[in-house]
């Protein structure tokens, strides 16, 4: 693979899987607070 | 009329949402108008038009739903009595591309009950191809001309009875049963998408097809068709502005946090078609390298992947063809299932808030009418109608609603109000920016995508169909589904749900200071 491809590879899989991880651990942590 | 039904919980309204918004297209759209528009580099725009389009208008649909606790046209009319015609005509489309999405679950079906003989019938692309063509849809022997029905496809006819049958019996039993459906019908897709990742990557080729997907061509940042795509895409990826978030929300307490929710539901979904990506064009790779090929010869979007193009790739595997075409075909009934039952349930809703009839009642109505309004997509004609369907009435439907959604709230309602309340819980709080995205951006976005798709059409006709069919099909399906929202919107019924103005939040006015 291309340096580049990787590099959006990474960005995307950050960024997308990333937030999706953070939102869910965020609902998540309230739900335990309440 | 009885009380109104409630999820589970939080858990299963998401999840909800999320199978609602995953379906066909993350599998066969994204992954190409991502390669189409600058690989790598279209993520860029895509993350914009996703966080200040896609998410703030999710956001919209779910408060309107949790506020209202009432499916869209009734949600909508509580701003202002007109945008009840919005609500009709977002369910509307919901009505009409649930006639055709089920029909391609019938492809599917057909697909999934062949996939030990795949070797068989996909042993090439050109084989494939005729396969697809001759014997599944039977399109060739229409010559291109959607009027020449000559006859139905049986075994599709049965495949759409199949999926109708499926989905009617799913939604006949309530939030309760939908739930428990969710519980598969989410989660196994991801896993069967993971493993298809891991098969492919080991592949010899994978490099090839990946560099394809996602080396970014900086170049195309300066152009704003990829900027369109990328908003077009987040669009008609997240299942917004077809009255399904309203009505799956609609059955949440009004006191549920909806930023966060929002985001969840945007983020599972494009982190999905982004994994999506992967499965396919490491296979896509893989069968460039077979046949010695560039990968972009081999690479070509939509039905001619999942029923072409990729099937003809699995056979080249070195071992387990058949496990891996059924795993493919099982994923993307699963894909579309939970899609379908959405809109199912969309329309079940907002007729049981009309005419007060019993779930039973309007899920088999709803099911026996689309099933029969379904037949032209099974004849051989059918895939040349359900694109010009597609094309004209859904697309300008979720781009028009999209539109007035954002200014009815915008507007008429009011974007600080809205953020001040949707606040007062948020996991996620809301800023000034918001009002930006929702009052001008989003709504300026789509307007743009209207106006341009429009003189497109006047330049030249759609994919070369003869003008007759454009107007009647196309335009036709786009103006009963207007005209229908106005009368819809208008009749009154003596068992309509009537909110009390008290009971909402979103009267203009009540939300403290």
């Amino acid at each position: 693979m291309t340096a580049t491809a990787i590099v959006m590879m990474i960005i995307g899989t950050v960024f997308l899987m990333g937030g999706a991880i953070y939102f869910i651990k965020l609902a998540y942590d309230n739900t335990k607070k309440k | 009329m009885s009380e109104r039904e409630n999820w589970s919980g939080r858990a299963t309204f998401i999840m909800a949402a999320i199978g609602s918004a995953i379906g066909f297209g993350n599998l066969w759209r994204f992954p190409f108008v991502c390669a189409k528009n600058g690989g790598g580099a279209f993520l860029i725009p895509y993350f914009v038009a996703l966080i200040t389009a896609g998410i703030p208008i999710m956001i919209i649909e779910y408060y309107l739903g949790i506020k209202n606790r009432a499916s869209a046209p009734f949600s909508l009319g509580q701003i202002k009595p007109v945008f009840k015609i919005i609500g009709w005509l977002a369910v509307l489309g919901a009505f009409t591309l649930n006639t055709f999405y089920n029909a391609i679950m019938g492809w599917t079906f057909v697909h999934l009950f062949k996939f030990w003989t795949i070797d068989k019938w996909a042993a090439d692309i050109a084989s494939a191809g005729k396969h697809f063509e001759e014997v599944i849809l039977g399109v060739p022997f229409t010559q291109g001309n959607p009027w020449n029905f000559v006859g139905i496809q049986w075994p599709l006819l049965i495949g759409l009875i199949v999926s109708w049958f499926l989905i009617w019996w799913i939604v006949k039993g309530g939030l309760n049963r939908v739930g428990k459906i969710l519980l598969y019908t989410v989660p196994l897709p991801v896993i069967f998408v993971i493993i298809m990742v891991i098969r492919g990557l080991t592949l010899p080729g994978a490099a090839a097809g990946l560099n394809f997907y996602l080396t970014p061509e900086w170049g195309k940042l300066l152009d704003p068709t990829v900027w369109l795509a990328a908003y077009s895409q987040i669009f008609f990826s997240l299942s917004i502005c077809l009255g399904t978030l309203i009505a799956y929300s609609s059955f949440m307490p009004s006191d549920t946090e909806v930023p966060n929710s929002a985001n969840i539901t945007s983020f599972c979904n494009c982190a999905f078609s982004f994994l999506a990506g992967f499965a396919i064009f490491s296979v896509l790779g893989f069968f460039a390298y077979t046949l010695n090929v560039p990968v972009n010869e081999v690479a070509k979007a939509g039905p001619g992947l999942t029923f072409v193009v990729y099937p003809a790739a699995l056979v080249q595997l070195p071992f387990g063809v058949k496990f891996f075409a059924f795993l493919f075909y099982l994923t993307l009934i699963l894909l579309g299932i939970d899609s379908a039952f959405s809109l199912l349930e969309t329309i079940v809703a907002v007729i049981r808030d009309k005419f007060g009839w019993t779930r039973r009642k309007a899920t088999t109505f709803v099911s026996v009418v689309s099933l029969i309004l379904g037949i032209p997509f099974v004849t051989k004609a059918g895939v040349l109608w359900l694109d010009i369907v597609d094309h004209f009435a859904i697309n300008y439907i979720l781009v028009l609603c999209g539109i007035f959604e954002c200014i009815a709230i915008a507007y008429f309602f009011g974007a600080d109000k809205l953020i001040k309340d949707l606040n007062t819980n948020a996991e996620f709080k809301l800023g000034k920016i918001f009002k930006l995205f929702i009052s001008f951006l989003a709504p300026a976005v789509l307007i743009v995508i209207v106006v341009l798709s429009v003189i497109k059409e006047v330049q030249e006709p759609y994919e070369g169909y003869p003008i007759s069919a454009l107007i009647v099909i196309g335009l036709g399906s786009l103006v009963a589904c207007l005209i229908g929202a106005i009368l819809l919107a208008k009749v009154r019924s003596d068992k309509e749900l009537v909110l009390d103005k008290g009971e909402t939040i979103l009267v203009p006015g009540t939300v403290e200071p």
